[in-house]
């Protein structure tokens, strides 16, 4: 029965419908061999315990009923702790759940547990973690990318069947693209925002991975809805995406443009950019139109990132002072409110947290912000309204997800702008508030997953969805069970 | 050299709204401990994740104070956050209006010792109260969320007032204007109209703004008055003594009469606003601006005068003029009755039926008003003009009028029902008249005993207990008559 722990969420539910296995048969196999594989990749931060409550039955009719889901652990939960990945919050215990989360519940899906991410989202490695790193599946001593490194790891580790995520900057689309997996990035305000822990609301996104396009427009049936809990929410009420995905004619013919400057040598590595090449063909012979387009300003958009996001996480991360729960809670009377916000601040947060609340700080302070923040909100105006120009002669547009695959371990932790250098390819959606995705494009010569990001004008995620199932049809790379994971799982015992 | 003050006031008024301006947690201002800490919610305490949602009532109630002032309503208003770190702001911000409040400009008249002036208003903006802190006697603080979240409306005047009656009268308007909108309770004692004025002098006739200094906590018009006298009189010896007036935040000491820094702020605290992400810009439609105005409209007084209707603005600087232009109500008379509105219909009813403005006045302030405060009643316009008539035409005389209000106010009877009730109406005959009279005269030796002996003054003692037994009913004059008959007077 091991080798259902491959499928992908559609062909696992018509094995559900056909009775050949029933839901919780085989969530009991997938937290088995989500236990066996942990200590090699460390995706969790809490795995869910033996016995869980099963899913309500009533619920049936969910698009993903029995379906087993990982949750990044900056998505609040009220059956597990929600740490963000930070000491400051350890052994919080969230008193709601999320509503992507309670939509899936809703849904009748099984959880397995929360993933392991870059402390608050701050990373692309999943090394600022504040419990311990996770690695990558495909080569152990790799990073999986962050921060839902966790969440991508696991979809591809078969430790479960897809993943919630959260993507800021790539966060979602990195790890995907470095652990062999989808990631898709929704239009800002298409999944609610209510229960993800904020870092930087206004480029916070709440998205999903999983092993092929159809099973992310499932997610999406099930999580992109409207919420009246999160006021910038404008998903649409009854859209099907699995539909859209399937409406081959909205994509007939399409155009997709190919960003010049992030097919530069300089910044982008060959192997990727070889990748990206095949890519390009593979939707040539699809039927689709490529055209080069420049991007003016690539040079501002990782400083743009970087000021509005510390600045955004300077002010979000403020609450987190020890006073009514999380670290430090209660408050030790005996000191003076600034030797608490010390004693709870400076151990709660990681190294590279701190430093983002002291730049957001600095940027948004007085006779700075002009310079530095205002100056940003500019910049990211005209970094949208570029794309939404760009737009109008193409339909897509095509980049890599990363100028380059995992990285080692370590090997860039203690250079943050190099580590920073990493987001390059994603920020862009991010800041233009549009929806992004991102598919496996084959594999390097040393082995490693490659990812290939198409970017869709916002609110066209339906027919971003008909691409992508157009580009995994015709291009043939998509998921593979990494080789050290095929093993493992030849060695599990049912 | 002569001084002058200037004053601004900024007032945070609680919006009488049923929910929290950002979550759904009802709006209860509780004062026990024991109370505290039940109407929160994970996004009034801050919890990671939540997000706010725009409570829509704050924005329609600030709408109507906005069409009451005649200031600019924007219809395109955005959030912003104010950061700073205390215990008792639960997200290390607040969120609040800074570029763009919701109310720009605007004015506000209200009176000085009968006189009218007008007060500029700088802005009107919508934000959220902080959570109560307790100090305990052991040194532990306690902290209440009940009040995080509440709706504020910040209301704040240019630089307009020169002395403190001025400024404690503005106040004492809009608070009036704010509970008669139904846009807030606007009541002191209970916090939900805070009055932080800011104070410099200048020498008169200079146009200059010296540094200011901020008094908070001030919980009492008596005090908000004191504190600016004490701070007036500070400010002006401190230049007088070639001294310098240093920007602080000061608090009222009591016992000490003066007022007292809190802290020195050496630099403008940095907030470090940024726009509020979580929000969307304040949209407003037409639909808010007609649904604002027709609860403006509906809080409007109307008055029916000289057989015309007469419509004021909520407020009661206007209506007191117009009645101390019309009518014969002292001030002090018209401030009871402006906080008194069930009281001021009355009158103004019973007016239009009698026609006698003063003396249906005096019904309702010296009659109505005190048995109000004991018990709902049942006195209509009609008994107060009836009653008013029936003293006119000496058919009562005025404690027998007071009866009569009395068992109307009881039992909702008409006056008539209550005079013959009460058996004002029957007339003492004469024979009746001749033999009380007689019996007086028999019961009361030593009186006449007086009279006999000249005093002849000592017969209306005899009158008194003829009224006495009579219950009022007799004639005064034909009773002294009678008895001055049989006395051969």
């Amino acid at each position: 029965m091991k080798e259902l722990l491959t499928l992908t969420a559609h062909e696992l539910m018509a094995k559900f419908a056909a009775g050949e296995v029933a839901p919780e048969e085989f969530y009991a196999l997938q937290m088995r061999f989500a236990r066996h594989i942990e200590p090699k990749v460390r995706s969790f931060l809490t795995l869910a315990e033996d016995g869980v409550s099963p899913p309500d039955v009533a619920a049936r009719d969910g698009a993903l009923w029995g379906v087993p889901v990982s949750i990044k652990d900056l998505l609040t939960t009220t059956d597990f702790p929600t740490t963000a990945g930070s000491r400051i919050l350890e052994g919080y215990a969230p008193p709601y759940d999320a509503t992507a989360v309670k939509l899936l519940r809703d849904a009748g899906n099984y959880f397995t547990g929360k993933t392991n991410l870059d402390e608050f989202g701050m990373g692309s490695s999943t090394e600022n973690s504040a419990y311990f790193p996770t690695h990558n599946p495909w080569d152990l001593a790799r990073v999986p990318g962050g921060s839902s490194g966790g969440s991508a790891a696991s979809v591809a580790a078969l430790q479960s069947v897809v993943s919630l995520g959260t993507d800021t900057g790539g966060s979602v689309r990195q790890p995907a693209g470095f652990c062999g997996v989808v990631g898709f990035l929704p239009t800002y305000g298409y999944v609610s925002r209510n229960g993800l822990i904020a870092f930087a609301s206004s480029l916070d996104h709440v998205g999903m991975l999983a092993r092929d396009v159809t099973d992310i427009a499932l997610m999406m049936n099930t999580v992109g809805r409207p919420d009246k809990l999160d006021a910038t929410s404008q998903a649409p009420a009854d859209a099907d995406y699995l539909a859209e995905m399937n409406d081959r004619e909205s994509v007939a013919g399409c155009t997709v443009g190919v960003i010049n400057q992030m097919m530069d040598p300089k910044l982008v590595s060959q192997d990727v950019l070889v990748a990206c090449e095949v890519a390009i063909r593979v939707l040539e012979n699809a039927g689709c139109g490529v055209k080069r387009v420049d991007l003016a300003g690539v040079e501002r958009l990782l400083p743009c990132y970087y000021i509005l996001c510390p600045a955004e996480a300077s002010s979000n991360l403020a609450r987190y002072d020890g006073i009514r729960y999380g670290a430090g809670f209660p408050a030790d009377i005996s000191r003076t409110l600034q030797q608490h916000y010390r004693a709870v601040r400076s151990p709660g947060f990681g190294e590279e947290v701190r430093r983002r609340i002291l730049l957001g700080t600095y940027v948004l302070s007085a006779g700075y912000a002009e310079a530095y923040y205002n100056q940003a909100r500019r910049v990211r105006h005209a970094i949208t309204e570029g794309i939404a120009e760009m737009f109008e002669g193409v339909d897509f547009l095509l980049l890599p997800t990363s100028p380059t695959t995992a990285f080692g371990l370590g090997e860039r932790i203690d250079d943050p702008v190099k580590m920073y250098a990493a987001d390059i390819c994603t920020v862009t959606a991010n800041l233009a508030s549009t929806p992004a995705i991102s598919l496996p494009g084959g594999l390097s010569p040393d082995g490693m997953p490659i990812g290939i990001q198409f970017i869709a004008p916002q609110k066209h995620d339906g027919r971003l969805l008909a691409l992508a199932r157009l580009y995994e049809e015709h291009a043939g790379t998509g998921y593979s069970v990494p080789p050290l994971v095929a093993e493992e799982l030849a060695g599990f015992e049912e | 050299m002569e001084y002058e003050a200037v004053i601004a006031l900024e007032i945070h008024a609680h919006l009488k709204t049923a929910r929290k301006q950002y979550c759904d947690c009802p709006v209860v201002n509780t004062r026990e401990l024991a109370d505290a800490n039940r109407y929160v919610c994970p996004v009034c305490l801050g919890h990671p994740g939540v997000l706010p949602v725009l409570n829509r009532e704050s924005v329609i109630l600030a709408m109507m104070l906005g069409i009451r002032l005649h200031a600019d309503i924007a219809r395109h208003s955005i959030f912003a956050r104010k950061h700073y770190f205390y215990p008792d702001l639960p997200k290390g911000y607040q969120i609040t209006q800074y570029q763009t409040p919701l109310v720009e400009g605007g004015e506000l008249e209200f009176l000085v010792d009968g006189e009218m002036r007008t007060a500029q208003l700088e802005r009107a903006h919508l934000e959220e109260d902080t959570a109560k802190i307790f100090y305990q006697d052991d040194g532990s603080i306690l902290l209440d969320y009940n009040r995080a979240g509440v709706p504020l409306l910040e209301i704040v005047t240019k630089p307009v007032f020169r002395s403190a009656a001025e400024a404690v009268a503005y106040a004492e308007e809009l608070r009036q204007v704010l509970r008669k909108l139904g846009v807030s309770d606007a009541n002191m004692e209970e916090g939900s109209f805070r009055c932080e004025p800011n104070i410099s002098v200048r020498p008169v006739g200079s146009d200059e703004l010296r540094t200011k200094c901020e008094i908070k906590n001030l919980n009492s018009f008596a005090v908000i008055r004191k504190s600016l006298d004490a701070e007036i009189a500070r400010q002006i010896a401190l230049y007088e003594d070639d001294g310098e007036v240093q920007h602080c935040t000061l608090r009222w000491d009591e016992e000490h009469a003066r007022t007292v820094p809190m802290r020195i702020k050496e630099t403008q605290a940095d907030y470090r606003y940024f726009d509020e992400p979580d929000l969307p810009p304040l949209v407003l439609t037409d639909d808010d601006f007609a649904e604002a105005r027709r609860r403006y409209e509906s809080a409007m007084f109307t008055l029916e005068w000289d057989g015309k209707e007469h419509r004021f603005a909520p407020g009661t600087a206007r209506l007191t003029r117009f009645f101390l232009d019309n009518t014969e109500l002292r001030e002090s008379e018209v401030a009871v009755l402006l906080e008194d509105e069930d009281a001021l219909r009355l009158l103004f009813a019973s007016n239009e039926i009698s026609g006698a403005f003063r003396e249906c006045a005096n019904w309702v302030l010296m009659e109505y008003r005190p048995r109000r405060a004991e018990a709902e009643g049942n006195i209509t316009p009609q008994h107060i003009a009836d009653i008013v008539a029936l003293r006119a035409d000496a058919k009562l005389n005025s404690t027998q009028a007071k009866e009569v209000f009395a068992l109307c106010f009881e039992r909702g009877i008409s006056a008539s029902d209550a005079v013959s009730e009460l058996g004002f109406d029957q007339v003492v005959s004469e024979s009746d008249l001749q033999e009380i009279c007689a019996q007086v005269i028999a019961d009361n030796d030593k009186i006449i005993a007086d009279i006999r002996k000249g005093k002849e003054q000592a017969v209306r003692a005899l009158l008194g207990q003829v009224m006495k037994l009579t219950r009022g009913k007799a004639k005064p004059d034909e009773a002294l008559a009678e008895l001055k008959r049989q006395l051969g007077m």
